[in-house]
């Protein structure tokens, strides 16, 4: 059984039908042959039976009447039926009494009143009484030899054998045949599944045949292939994703120019980067707690590493590096939560060496600035007071000289104490300016709304004799509210209304300010009718000390615009000129509208 | 030190404070150009002008130095400023009801806020032409001691 059950499905189906139809023909040659061998039995019982009956009839008067040659004589006409071997004739009392062929008698007595048959070492045997008018008058034996259907029995057997073997014969070649409609089909999804299990192309397909069970097979793998493929193809997409994740992220951790490490919950390093590798031989670390190059004592780590386990945590930290020099970091430490798994400790460090040590220059800087901002101001103050006294007393003294000296002065000596006056009163003018101008860049400004249509107005009202005298025209109307320092901006708009009537044409001067709001800006323009300026100097009016005109036609220090632009860039606002000579000349000043209205109410 | 008439003790009193001769001397003369004759002291700095104030040494002849109607001081002041003065005198309980005018050369914002905020009563900028100064003086006149009334001295 278990040789068949190795066989090929091929060599199992054929055997398989091979062996029913032949255990079939088997059993029904078998069948028949039973069958026919007992019809045969019949037959020659039947045949022999109604001899016997016959031949009981023809010796009834040979046994009434004892001729006994008469009865051999009967009996012998059996000769014409083949096998009879013996037949034996008794009387009513049982004696013998004839035979066929005289034959000695087999039994001493023979009483048989029924007629009755049996088969005996391949002989049959019939007993027939001979009966008449209901008289019983002797039993008669036949013996006849079965010997003739044995006969007949090996030759239908072997007929049999001989059929049963043809017929086996084509129902091999039979069951060979047929048997490729089941195996053909199974044996190509073998093939099919061989060539894919030792390719591993999932690509193939295999061609179903039939609508059969084995037609479901062939659905089935081809469904299933295809779902092995789109697996596949998932699987894949999957793991190119989770590689080119890893690669990113080794990648990043590789060229990331800070340190970074993930420590696990007892504090131990579980993963350090190339950063901390090439500038702290950190490879060490792996598995270890404490570094020795750290300048935190341990405790104070551990408490750190163990508030980080639960929240983020910022701080800075000073290390020696491999090369031994001192490094300040900055470090972020976070929890890392997984699922299932026990939270571990992130850690990001950012050298912050070069930064540290560029605020402390910042910070010394910023120090020595105000160190001299101070000194300035000292300075300044000091100045305003101590290098116009004596130029006060100079010129009180002129005064009191010239006083003093009456009506005996001569026109030179006035002259000349005129020249000393003016040069001294420059000179205050101009160290009061220069004040000013310094000023303008240190102080600190205020940032409040101002009004400067009041502002301008309280300007005209301190010139009213200068406008009056020039006969000049201000003229202004609704300019926004600016945030800016009101003393400042009105020395801005001081200067430039007087520069406007100071450097007037002979045409009535006219100054006018205009202003409008565009893209979150506020224009102020500043527009006069005077001498106006070359193109050629428009460039460096704003430069302390330049002065375009000589100082008999025009008084000044030439600081004026120059502390105009100093404030004005102080606003965080731009200042320009526009001018054309004899025509007038423009300013342009732009204010950024950050004015809050919330601000305003307050 | 000059006094212009410290015999008449019914005269309105004057304390300059001032450490510049020549401003001394300019201010001398142009209240002598004044219409009001009035008792004129005059300190060299700060520290002479609080021991003339406290009465300490020679000054405690009251007689002879008499407490002042009117302080004027002037700011920037070896030994001791007049900022410092002005906080003194306005610190003292006796003292703080004497007016004092800041007169000065300065004319800086700070100097001019920080004078008030310690009480000053008014402050002035010392003008550079002779002519103006004397206006000034004479304004002070006028004002201090013909329009406005000076607390009475009680003590």
């Amino acid at each position: 059984m278990k040789f068949l059950l190795n066989l090929s499905i091929r060599s199992k189906i054929t055997v398989i039908i091979a062996i029913v139809s032949i255990i079939a023909i088997i059993i029904g040659f078998s069948i028949l042959t039973i069958n026919s061998i007992s019809n045969l039995k019949k037959n020659l019982v039947a045949q022999n039976a109604l001899t016997a009956r016959l031949l009981s009839e023809y010796i009834i008067f040979p046994l009434i009447f004892d001729e006994n040659e008469e009865a051999v004589e009967q009996i012998n006409k059996l000769e014409v039926i083949e096998f009879v071997e013996k037949v034996e004739l008794y009387d009513a009392k049982g004696n013998f009494f004839a035979s066929y062929h005289n034959l000695p008698a087999t039994n001493k007595k023979f009483v048989q009143k029924t007629s009755t048959h049996y088969f005996e070492n391949d002989k049959l045997y019939i007993i027939e009484p001979v009966m008449s008018k209901g008289e019983f008058l002797g039993t008669l034996l036949f013996v006849i030899s079965t010997e003739n259907l044995r006969q007949k029995v090996k030759e239908y057997i072997l007929l049999l054998i001989v059929t049963g073997i043809i017929v086996a014969f084509f129902v091999v070649l039979l069951a060979n045949s047929f048997q490729k409609i089941i195996s053909l089909p199974i044996l190509k999804l073998a093939t099919s599944i061989q060539k894919i299990s030792e390719t591993g192309d999932f690509s193939i397909r295999v061609q179903k045949w039939y609508n059969d069970e084995i037609g479901f097979l062939y659905d089935g793998f081809n469904n299933m292939l295809e779902q092995i493929v789109k697996r596949d193809i998932e699987t894949h997409r999957a793991q190119a994703a989770l590689a080119e994740s890893q690669e990113q992220f080794s990648t990043f951790m590789e060229l990331l120019p800070a340190a970074a490490y993930i420590k696990n919950p007892d504090s131990t390093f579980r993963f350090v980067n190339r950063f901390l590798v090439e500038n702290f031989d950190a490879d060490k670390w792996i598995g270890k707690k404490i570094i020795a190059s750290y300048m935190s004592d341990e405790k104070d780590l551990l408490e750190k590493d163990a508030q980080a386990l639960k929240e983020n945590i910022h701080y800075e930290q000073i290390s020696y590096d491999n090369k031994n020099q001192l490094r300040q970091f900055e470090i972020w430490k976070f929890p890392i939560h997984r699922k299932d798994k026990p939270t571990l400790i992130g850690g990001i460090g950012i050298d912050v060496t070069q930064r540290k040590e560029a605020e402390r220059k910042v910070q010394y800087y910023i120090h020595q600035l105000e160190k001299n901002n101070q000194e300035l101001e000292e300075f300044n103050y000091v100045a305003s007071h101590d290098l116009r006294e004596p130029l006060r007393t100079i010129t009180s003294y002129c005064d009191l000289l010239s006083e003093d000296l009456g009506e005996n002065i001569s026109s030179d000596v006035q002259e000349d104490i005129n020249f000393i006056v003016d040069a001294a009163t420059r000179m205050n003018t101009l160290i009061q300016d220069l004040l000013q101008l310094s000023r303008a860049g240190r102080v600190e400004y205020s940032k409040e709304p101002v009004d400067l249509n009041f502002l301008i107005q309280t300007i005209v009202s301190d010139l009213e004799l200068k406008i009056k005298e020039t006969n000049a025209k201000i003229i202004w109307s609704n300019i926004p509210i600016i945030k800016g320092d009101a003393v400042q901006l009105r020395r801005v708009f001081q200067n430039l209304i007087t520069n406007a009537i100071k450097f007037r044409s002979d045409n009535k001067p006219i100054v006018k300010i205009e202003a409008e709001k565009k893209d979150k800006k506020i224009i102020i323009k500043v527009i006069d009718n005077g001498i106006g300026i070359k193109k050629e100097y428009q460039e460096q009016i704003f430069l302390p000390f330049k002065r375009l005109h000589s100082r008999n036609k025009y008084e000044g220090t030439g600081i004026g615009l120059a502390i105009c632009k100093k404030i004005i860039d102080r606003h965080k606002a731009s200042i320009s000129i526009e001018s054309e000579e004899g025509k007038g000349t423009t300013f342009t000043i732009v204010f950024n509208d950050d004015l809050n209205k919330n601000e305003l109410i307050k | 030190m000059i006094i212009m008439d410290n015999k008449n003790s019914n005269l309105v009193g004057v304390l300059l404070v001032e450490d510049n001769p020549a401003d001394q001397q300019l201010t001398i003369r142009a209240f002598k150009k004044g219409r009001v004759n009035i008792n004129l002291q005059i300190a060299n700095d700060g520290v002479e002008a609080m021991e003339y104030l406290t009465g300490e040494g020679k000054y405690a002849d009251r007689k002879s130095y008499p407490l002042p109607d009117l302080i004027l001081l002037d700011i920037n002041m070896p030994r001791m400023d007049g900022k410092q003065v002005l906080r003194e005198i306005k610190t003292d309980h006796h003292l703080k009801i004497i007016p004092v005018i800041m007169l000065t050369t300065s004319d800086q914002e700070k100097d001019i806020t920080d004078s008030y905020n310690l009480g000053v009563n008014a402050y002035i900028s010392k003008p550079v032409r002779i002519n103006d100064f004397m206006d000034v003086v004479q304004k002070l006149e006028d004002f201090w001691f013909s329009l406005n009334k000076v607390p009475p001295k009680n003590f």
